[in-house]
């Protein structure tokens, strides 16, 4: 079946596409959704609202449809594009300003499926986008390598916890000192920011407490030599299905108290459903 | 404002029998927190502590800051919130909210607090029965500084207000930020407009916009109004007022909401227009519970300038747009939003308007109500502070003799009065009564008394018109209008 990308005149992220495509003699039929494919777009959206993803600045182009699949986003499409499902793990949907792809984590699977990702990083940037990263400080060999080359222009640290947090995951755990090498190297990235997840831990019996948050910090601290890093702290309710009871809207302070013990710009970040 | 070049310091006037007696704290210029008693006698000196304001607790302590952060960088920011005992020693200390890096400075955490504070125990931080002060242990609300950006309300960086708690141990547990709530506040377009181009800018740190300059933060404490049913006046809930928004609000404690506000604008209902145009106000807060008037809004209306909205002649851009040239101190209903009490020019014994800038601060000043129903009415930009009775009568004045070298003014933020048995370590004083000056009599060694050496009647003159007829239109003026109608 061949794949339909719908575009829009002028639209940078489209032309980005094309020429993936183009590169790699993929075929596919180019429907302007605001010029003569107009009726065609209506239609399509109207059967595919759902899955279509809107931002405040609209419905983000490309789109790339193809069977029952839809993709929209420059990093799932040209992800998908490059090796099919086999890095979707490291690789979300997301909406991003404009010349900016973002939704990439470095840590979302196993390293070496990781790797494969980096032709795709290499075509944003020869193109002049802006990459938005995020890693938890897993695979940190494949952080240095993105970092060296320079392929990330923010990146965000989701830090999990203390190194005890990093030992005790149910997924690829994780010891101490690659975590630390992966704070270090981080500070390589065009823009640093640390967020402090604090979540329901494995076992969904309690949250990371602030005590393990100042931890997570104190690690922070020694690993960058640097407590300015802008250090966000996000804490997780837990999903519906939970039997753990949410935690009051006042909770962040404790936290962020605890934390800017050693990360001194730290805040509190809206909180978010795990 | 119109101040001869020679006038008594110190204690002025004092009716014993009247006053609520007892000590008064206040920061006095570039000095220390310094307490005297009725008759102005220094009690207590503690040097070089600062206060913005400084606060007695019962037993002889008291609470200020050690230092300001230096003004390059930062405005109005103190680095911490100490309890000090008698004899100087710190028995508790916050500074922990935000790590300062400054160029040239000692890189140290600070409180950043600045305006006010109030410990757990007391809504208000001055003397009410029974709702005494925690001096061991207990949470302590701060009035704290943050800078941030907020688009809502400008593209430069803000100096913004945050109220904070802090628990005994040191850990903020609460915490609330004035920019979030920007679209609460009900600015109109004109407003909006000038507050985007100029929100109050202020040199210090390369420019910072000050913007609501929160100065005066409590809690409402238990109230008739929450008693009856009406949420928005939980006793938890804060009261903070904005000097350069003219702005009077209630804060839940629970939700951060906005959820009762005077201001911006005074013209919106038939009530507002009748409270009058409050204009860079300080020191609104409820009445609590056991003091005369209790549910009721008390507040310094100082005048001034202050406000944003449409531009006119006294302000071009429309910043500080609101203009008055005389103080006044209003307890209002918070409900009716009537005046149940004030203290004017009028009520001063002044001629409205031509002498009413003889009670008037454009900044700084403060109002406490007393058991008694007195009210200590801190004048701060004169160094005066004044105790009148529910019937306007002044039973007591005291005139700050303490002006500052880098500053020279001998303003006092604010005032408060305790009883007696708040610090045991001084016998309480003599109560002297100082009468009320004849300053018609009065005169200095040298000056010549009062009464003509040569006096000649005059034949045939008109006795003086009982209206002033002068070139503006004063109250005797209206007095006359009136009756003839």
């Amino acid at each position: 079946m061949t794949a339909i990308l719908y575009t829009v005149t002028g639209c940078e992220r489209c032309r980005v596409v094309k020429a993936f495509m183009d590169a790699r003699g993929l075929t596919y039929t180019d429907v302007d959704a605001k010029g003569e494919g107009k009726n065609a777009f209506v239609r399509f959206y109207r059967d595919n609202q759902a899955r279509i993803l809107r931002g405040p600045e609209g419905i983000q182009f490309p789109i790339y449809h193809q069977g029952e699949r839809v993709r929209q986003g420059l990093g799932v499409i040209l992800s998908w594009l490059h090796v099919g499902v086999r890095i979707e793990p490291f690789v979300r949907p997301g909406l991003v300003g404009h010349g900016w792809a973002g939704g990439f984590n470095l840590s979302g699977g196993p390293q070496d499926a990781g790797r494969e990702l980096l032709p795709v990083l290499r075509h944003l940037r020869e193109h002049g986008i802006k990459i938005r990263m995020e890693t938890d400080g897993r695979n940190s060999d494949l952080l240095k390598q993105v970092l060296v080359e320079g392929l990330a222009d923010h990146l965000q640290f989701n830090l999990l916890g203390p190194a005890e947090a990093y030992a005790r995951l149910p997924e690829r755990p994780c010891t101490e000192e690659e975590i630390s090498a992966s704070l270090f190297i981080a500070q390589r990235a065009g823009e640093l920011s640390i967020v402090l997840i604090v979540a329901p831990l494995p076992g969904g019996d309690r949250y990371l407490s602030p005590e393990e948050a100042a931890a997570a910090a104190a690690m922070v601290a020694a690993a960058t030599q640097n407590n300015r890093i802008p250090f966000g702290i996000c804490i997780l309710q837990p999903s519906p299905d939970s039997s753990l009871a949410p935690l009051p809207a006042t909770a962040g302070f404790k936290y962020r108290t605890a934390v800017r013990r050693y990360m001194l710009s730290a805040e509190i970040l809206a909180s978010d459903t795990a | 404002m119109t101040y001869p070049s020679v006038y008594p310091t110190g204690a002025t006037l004092y009716d014993p029998d009247k006053a609520f007696n007892g000590y008064t704290v206040f920061q006095a210029k570039e000095l220390g927190c310094l307490v005297v008693d009725m008759n102005g006698g220094e009690v207590k000196l503690w040097r070089g502590l600062h206060g913005f304001p400084n606060k007695l607790l019962p037993g002889g302590q008291v609470l200020g800051h050690s230092g300001e952060r230096n003004t390059r960088y930062g405005m109005q920011d103190y680095r911490d919130l100490i309890q000090v005992d008698w004899e100087g020693r710190v028995v508790w200390k916050f500074n922990a909210y935000e790590f300062i890096e400054d160029p040239g400075e000692d890189p140290q955490w600070m409180a950043r607090v600045h305006h006010d504070y109030q410990r757990e125990g007391n809504p208000v931080g001055y003397y009410v029965p029974g709702l005494d002060p925690m001096v061991e242990g207990g949470n302590t609300m701060l009035l704290g500084h943050k800078n941030l950006r907020n688009p809502a309300v400008t593209d430069k960086l803000l100096l913004d207000d945050v109220v904070y708690e802090v628990d005994w141990a040191g850990d903020v547990i609460w915490e609330w930020v004035c920019s979030d709530h920007f679209e609460a506040f009900e600015f109109d377009e004109a407003a909006r407009n000038i507050l985007f181009r100029d929100p109050n800018m202020r040199p210090c740190g390369g420019g910072m916009g000050d913007w609501m300059h929160i100065n005066s933060m409590s809690v409402l404490g238990p109230n008739r109004w929450y008693d009856a049913g009406d949420i928005r006046f939980h006793p938890d809930n804060i009261i903070l007022d904005g000097r350069e928004t003219n702005i009077i609000w209630i804060v839940s404690k629970a939700t951060g909401k906005v959820v009762w506000k005077v201001g911006p604008h005074y013209d919106r209902t038939p009530e507002l227009r009748a409270l009058g145009w409050i204009i860079g106000q300080h020191h609104a807060h409820m009445i609590p519970r056991g003091l005369p008037g209790e549910g009721n809004i008390l507040v310094f209306d100082n005048g001034g300038w202050a406000g944003y909205g449409v531009p006119n002649p006294g302000s071009p851009t429309g910043t500080k747009n609101a203009l008055r040239d005389y103080s006044r101190v209003l307890e209002f209903d918070p409900i009716t939003l009537k005046i149940v009490w004030q203290y004017t020019p009028q009520e001063a014994g002044l001629v409205h308007p031509t002498d009413s800038n003889r009670f008037y601060s454009p900044f700084i000043s403060s109002a406490q109500r007393m058991p008694n129903g007195n009210t200590l009415i801190t004048e701060g930009g004169g160094g005066r502070i004044i105790e009148v009775t529910a019937d306007h009568e002044r039973v007591w004045e005291y005139i700050s003799p303490y002006w500052g070298k880098s500053f020279r003014m001998n303003m006092i933020y604010r005032a408060y009065r305790v009883p007696y048995d708040w610090i045991p370590q001084a016998a309480p004083p003599e109560e002297i009564p100082i009468p009320a000056v004849d300053v018609t009599v009065f005169r200095l060694p040298g000056a010549a008394p009062a009464g003509a050496r040569s006096e000649t009647p005059m034949e045939g003159m008109m006795p003086y018109q009982s209206s002033s007829a002068l070139c503006v239109v004063a109250d005797p003026d209206r007095i006359e209008e009136s009756s003839v109608k």
